[in-house]
């Protein structure tokens, strides 16, 4: 069963993870997905009709959410689109994406840089 | 399963960063182990968190197993001296190519330019010279670490070198298995040599001989079903047979399969066509594709499949060899046309039999004369292989 968690997750009040909203995308994927499972490219269109707004902190939230919730083809579905979001774009592009800041120690970046040159060629413009 | 996670904004070393949203390192593996090896890298430099992950071999694993459910990609090395700085990363269907350095990837001063690639195995290459049988560098271009297999001191020149590397699944480690041929043996009887190592062992062993005589050159390993394979012409030229020789990777056994068919002088690849060990038959205009049935129990033999018609009188001057079959209707082709005092000239194409087509594939920064063994990129590592299960 899908969602043997969702009911963890309505008795759980203090759950800051899954906010209604996402609920409302998340849950009825499965119904989707069991209606036009069969036709690969629809689905592909549904997915994509689904995300093409949704910011990228959004994103990590669905993906949180389908984590919590056990939803395994949700998570894949959205780990694939996050990586299809980051592919070939800058090391920049891919921090703001996470909200993170670099911690390395001054020349450390570089070095990676330097070292892995060949895979820094033909970066996508942001 | 997770539970409520309060660690919004956090980072593993505690210091909130503002806007982070927190994703577990397994949820972070499954994203990036989905990417390109070359962006994965590029990852690396994000954060120390990305870099350290990456390098994990619950990552290294997750990544080798996605890839291996991918088209392979290949590795060319180009034969212009000019060029042997570096390895290229050939995407077939993206018609791209990443050049890798080459140059200081090895931990020997030997001249890496004089090398060859021989073969690789989960994002792992052999290289190794044509007529030397040392050094052998097993190397990972990606993370460009790579480890020299042990040598016998004397430096010995050979006729002919070949090699082959796998995991072997019984035991979860990496072996290579080499052939040559020594050049100062007068008794042609002594003809191939055998010799196995596994990584990680201090010293190759002799192998005892097959139980065919061989008496030209093996051509390259094709390993399939446990086994690596090469294909070989008897030393009786009056029965004109030839058969392929086996050698199991678990139990270091040989084996024949006898083609029980007379090829007479065409050429021919051996390969992995469809999941079965195939011959193609080259007879000038016509591809005979042969495929090897039975099991290890019953015996294997070789049957006939199928002819196409590929509409081209091939010859000495303008051949070709099968790289791979891409899909259900087509096969990848490297074409060498000689080229008179310049030597060959190679391209790939596709070749689509059931409707005698050839596609051209385009691709900015072939060389164009190489090399080239299947490749699946990866992050293992030679010098810590992994136990794994296949």
């Amino acid at each position: 069963m899908k969602f043997c968690t969702v009911k963890q997750y309505f008795d759980d009040e203090n759950n800051n993870n899954v906010t209604n909203g996402i609920a409302t995308t998340v849950i009825p994927l499965p119904n989707k997905h069991l209606k036009i499972k069969a036709n690969n490219k629809e689905m592909e269109q549904y997915e994509q009709e689904l995300l093409r707004n949704v910011m990228p902190q959004e994103l990590t939230k669905l993906i949180l959410a389908a984590n919590y919730l056990n939803f395994k083809e949700a998570l894949d579905f959205f780990c694939r689109t996050v990586a299809n979001a980051i592919q070939n774009k800058s090391v920049d592009y891919v921090r703001k994406f996470f909200g993170l800041e670099s911690d390395f120690e001054p020349g450390e970046e570089e070095k990676l840089c330097k070292e892995f040159a060949w895979s820094f060629e033909g970066v996508d413009e942001d | 399963m997770e539970n409520s996670r309060q660690r919004r904004g956090s980072n593993h070393n505690g210091k909130m960063q503002k806007g982070a949203f927190y994703l577990p390192p397994e949820i972070l593996c499954e994203i990036l182990s989905r990417l390109p090896v070359k962006y994965i890298l590029r990852c690396r430099s994000v954060c120390k968190e990305w870099c350290r992950l990456t390098l994990g071999p619950q990552f290294i694993n997750l990544q080798l197993s996605r890839v291996n459910h991918q088209l392979p990609q290949l590795v060319l090395k180009s034969d212009y001296k000019v060029d042997l700085q570096n390895l290229l990363l050939l995407d077939t269907e993206g018609c791209n190519i990443n050049k890798i350095p080459f140059k200081k990837m090895s931990c020997t001063s030997k001249r890496l330019n004089c090398l060859r690639l021989m073969c690789s195995c989960d994002g792992l290459l052999c290289i190794a010279a044509d007529y030397l049988i040392q050094p052998v560098i097993i190397l990972n271009p990606i993370t460009r670490e790579s480890v020299i297999l042990p040598s016998p001191k004397r430096r010995a020149y050979v006729v002919s070198h070949q090699i082959g590397f796998h995991l072997d699944p019984s035991s979860g480690k990496y072996k290579v298995v080499r052939e040559y041929r020594n050049m100062n043996s007068l008794n042609r009887d002594e003809g191939s040599s055998f010799e196995i190592i596994t990584l990680g062992d201090n010293s190759w062993r002799k192998l005892s001989a097959p139980p065919v005589p061989i008496e030209y050159s093996l051509g390259a390993a094709v390993y399939w079903n446990g086994a690596f394979h090469w294909k070989i012409q008897e030393r009786n030229d009056k029965s004109g047979d030839n058969c392929i020789l086996g050698f199991n990777i678990s139990d270091e056994k040989f084996y024949t399969i006898s083609c029980h068919v007379r090829f007479g002088s065409s050429e021919y690849d051996l390969l992995v066509l469809g999941g079965c060990l195939s011959l193609v038959e080259h007879d000038v205009h016509l591809m005979r594709i042969w495929k090897v049935t039975g099991t290890k129990d019953e015996g294997f033999s070789l049957s006939f499949h199928c002819t196409y018609d590929t509409c081209v009188r091939w010859n000495k001057y303008l051949h070709y060899s099968v790289i791979c079959q891409t899909n259900a209707d087509s096969f990848l082709l490297k074409v060498s046309r000689e080229d008179g005092e310049n030597g060959p000239n190679h391209w790939f194409v596709q070749f689509f039999p059931g409707k005698a087509l050839y596609s051209y594939l385009d691709i900015p920064g072939l060389p164009s004369r190489f090399r080239g063994v299947y490749f699946k990129p990866s992050f293992v590592s030679p010098k810590a292989p992994l136990r794994r299960s296949s």
